[in-house]
């Protein structure tokens, strides 16, 4: 039939487009400046330390400074904008079956089936098997139970790979042509604290009608997976929200981690960072909110670090 | 925010086409039928059956209202039922959810769940207005169960619509034919669907969700308001684009839902009558004309039409700023009758003086559709001093300025395609011209498309 030879002809064209902009966009010399970042965090004999999560942990850990207070240990901050917990066990898995030792810290956020800003550019640069990963994890899932779950993440994940957009605001705006690594925001554009977590909560758990199965088996996954790789997964809640049910979410996995799984916050912690000049706005903190916060979580990694893998 | 897997939704589409082409033209209605019941078991697995359920009442009501009218004292209620029990006990679509929506996260089944189902108001109306019809005499009631259950449950607009008369599309499903034509149109409608949806909506969705973190105050809270207006019309009009064009593949006509340029709108009453029309026109036909026939002398008509913007209001939830919403929109097309805005002049000076004042206010009552706090957003808007970081700005630089660009090339073609459907308008041009078009617009999705889904905001409603 007529038109589906022009439609074809069109997809073609479509192709050779998308083609060439992806050829352009992950020239060699982009991919080894990001391919570097990964590599020298897994090829090195000493434990190797990352944190994946969303901009809460891009903007919120700054990992020259933590890296200069433990023992200058490659760190690397693997924040994504809009990166969440299926991203964040997607990248992890990617992560710990590398070589070296590694001590993965990840964002406890929702689980939802979508990737944040670059988050498949960076995978891409740096040959991290995103879909190898995908079918690791979902092997330990009820996949036919949660198969829109998964069919929408494999779409996402397609789509991600033909869209040229993430590659190239990548390549033009990507802080040194640096895809993932500490983003500072600047400015201070809150004045409450309401935003922050409270002690209270970390001590009182939320309702518990909450369905958290889904990132549970997920949680027990990495946790088998890393003791096979010489790795330590440890997980933690973000100290900004900026909407009640996440806040509930995230209180009903942290009760139902035990404690060596997790960040445990004291509350001298939570009291030190709750200050709205430390806020670039309701759920993210600024340069200085990053500079205490990774200060605040020296000591912490310190003793993660001293208790071996 | 709802949406549809385009992967998924593009080889279901392939698959219907391909099932059909192996049956006579007689019979593939029974295909689209077969294959709209399983897109949407396979959306919402068991909440089919009540849909099911519905078609049957619908069916069966519309012959005993033939036999006896007072039948329909109880059918249309009962049709009408499980919607309002859906609007009552559901957590309703509020913009501050879709923005923060992270699925569903309790695991307490309850029983009102089993009328939490999408698509179920599109479903319900179109029932109606079948029953209604055959109770008016305007049609005969339908001797075939499946066939009332193609019109229900026709696949592309049980989601969102748009809605349709008995009369307009049942025909058409038994003229179902794979032309060279309907293929070209229906490619035509996607792309340009696909291009709004993905490269503009989703954009100004994007800044929408930024908006929503910062502390903006004063005039400047009305951005909120406006990009909600352009997002509106920008993630629903894309979306009947896609669900025309999918359609002109199987050669069904689907109704327009948007007048070309209605952000354009200088008036209420024009915007109104431009903007979701098959909803428009279904409150007028089976709600306003129908108690308008009883005020002969027409003292309530001012009334009537209040009401009628209180129940379009309370069709999209039953809450206290929904409730203002629509009273402050059926005040507003009043206040418009009486001053009869509509005969001012629209020339000059006038016609951006009248869209800014359209914009304006339209802009305010978005604010007041998506605000979780009317108080919160008045006092904002109202009484604090103008604020909108800088940084929020800068940041958005490049996202602003694509929507820009996009918005324009949008307009653009919206312009010169005048009261024209994109498709014919695309199809006027010699074939340069509009594979030039269609290139660009395939290279602006690649280029700079987002997400992977066909998102709508109206799938819940």
């Amino acid at each position: 039939m007529k038109s589906i030879l022009k439609f074809i002809l069109f997809l073609f064209l479509l192709g050779v487009f998308i083609a060439a902009g992806n050829y352009f966009l992950l020239r060699n010399e982009f991919a080894r400046k990001n391919m570097y970042l990964v590599k020298a965090a897994g090829n090195t004999k000493d434990t190797s330390v990352f944190f994946i999560g969303s901009s809460r942990v891009l903007g919120g850990i700054n990992d020259t400074l933590l890296s200069r207070h433990i023992g200058n240990k490659t760190v690397l901050n693997c924040g994504f904008n809009s990166g969440l917990f299926f991203s964040n066990c997607l990248l992890a898995d990617a992560i710990i079956k590398r070589n070296g030792n590694k001590i993965v810290f990840i964002e406890l956020t929702p689980l939802l089936p979508e990737f944040g800003e670059h988050y498949t550019v960076f995978t891409q640069v740096t040959n991290l098997d995103l879909l190898s990963s995908m079918v690791s994890i979902a092997g330990h899932d009820q996949v036919f139970k949660r198969s829109s779950f998964y069919a929408t993440a494999f779409n996402n994940y397609i789509v991600d790979r033909f869209i040229l957009d993430s590659r190239l605001s990548a390549y033009m705006h990507a802080p040194g042509n640096k895809l993932t690594g500490f983003h500072p925001v600047q400015g201070a554009g809150y004045n409450r604290t309401d935003c922050y977590l409270t002690s209270n909560e970390l001590k009182i758990d939320s309702a518990s009608d909450i369905d958290i199965d889904q990132h549970l088996n997920y949680i027990s996954y990495l946790q088998q997976l890393s003791k096979k790789h010489n790795a330590k997964v440890v997980f933690f809640v973000p100290v900004t929200y900026n909407n009640q049910q996440e806040r509930n979410l995230m209180r009903a996995l942290y009760h139902a981690l035990p404690s060596d799984l997790r960040i445990t916050y004291s509350d001298d912690f939570l009291k030190e960072i709750a200050k709205p000049d430390l806020l670039a706005d309701n759920n993210h903190l600024n340069q200085n909110g990053a500079n205490r916060f990774t200060t605040l979580l020296i000591p912490i990694v310190d003793s993660v670090l001293k208790s071996g893998l | 925010m709802g949406g549809i897997n385009i992967l998924v939704f593009s080889l279901f589409i392939a698959l219907t086409v391909m099932l059909c082409v192996l049956f006579k033209k007689e019979h593939r209605w029974k295909v689209i039928l077969l294959l709209s019941i399983l897109f949407y078991t396979l959306l919402f697995q068991y909440k089919i059956l009540l849909l099911l359920l519905l078609s049957i009442l619908a069916f069966k009501g519309a012959h005993w209202i033939k036999k006896n009218k007072t039948t329909a004292y109880w059918v249309l209620p009962m049709l009408l039922l499980p919607l309002i029990l859906e609007k009552m006990t559901g957590k309703g679509i509020h913009f501050s959810i879709s923005v923060n929506d992270l699925t569903n996260l309790s695991r307490t089944v309850r029983w009102t769940d089993f009328f939490q189902v999408i698509g179920l108001s599109y479903f319900t109306f179109n029932a109606l207005s079948y029953v209604i019809d055959v109770k008016k005499r305007f049609i005969e009631p339908e001797k075939d169960w499946a066939r009332v259950m193609v019109y229900l449950l026709y696949f592309p607009t049980l989601l969102s619509g748009p809605l349709h008369r008995y009369k307009q599309l049942h025909s058409q499903f038994f003229d179902i034919q794979f032309t060279n034509e309907n293929f070209s149109k229906g490619f035509r409608l996607i792309l340009w669907g696909l291009f709004k949806n993905m490269v503009i909506a989703e954009r100004v969705h994007f800044l929408l969700r930024t908006l929503s973190r910062q502390e903006i105050t004063g005039i400047w809270a009305l951005t909120n308001g406006f990009f909600f207006f352009l997002f509106l019309y920008l993630n629903f009009s894309s979306f009947i684009d896609i669900v025309q064009g999918v359609s002109q593949i199987f050669n069904i006509k689907v109704r327009n839902n948007f007048q070309n340029r209605i952000y354009l709108a200088a008036s209420r009453q024009q915007f109104w009558k431009g903007w979701h029309i098959t909803l428009n026109e279904w409150f007028r036909d089976y709600f306003f004309f129908f108690l308008a026939k009883y005020d002969r002398k027409r003292k309530y008509t001012d009334w009537l039409l209040l009401s009628t913007f209180i129940l379009i209001a309370l069709w999209h939830g039953f809450t206290f700023e929904l409730l203002v919403w629509g009273f402050c929109n059926g005040m507003w097309m009043i206040i418009e009758r009486k001053l009869k805005i509509d005969d001012y002049p629209t020339t000059g000076v006038a016609k951006p003086l009248r869209l800014i004042y359209h914009m304006f206010f339209a802009s305010v009552l978005a604010m007041i559709f998506i605000s979780p706090d009317i108080g919160k957003t008045f006092s904002n808007l109202f009484l604090k001093r103008p604020s909108m970081p800088l940084d929020f700005l800068l940041g958005q630089a490049r996202n602003l300025l694509i929507i820009v660009v996009a918005f324009g090339v949008m307009d653009f073609h919206y312009a010169k395609a005048g009261d024209k459907r994109i498709d014919e308008y695309l199809g006027a041009y010699n074939v340069w011209v509009r594979w030039f078009i269609y290139l660009k617009l395939a290279v602006l999705i690649a280029a700079f498309g987002s997400l992977g889904v066909i998102a709508n905001y109206y799938i819940r409603f």
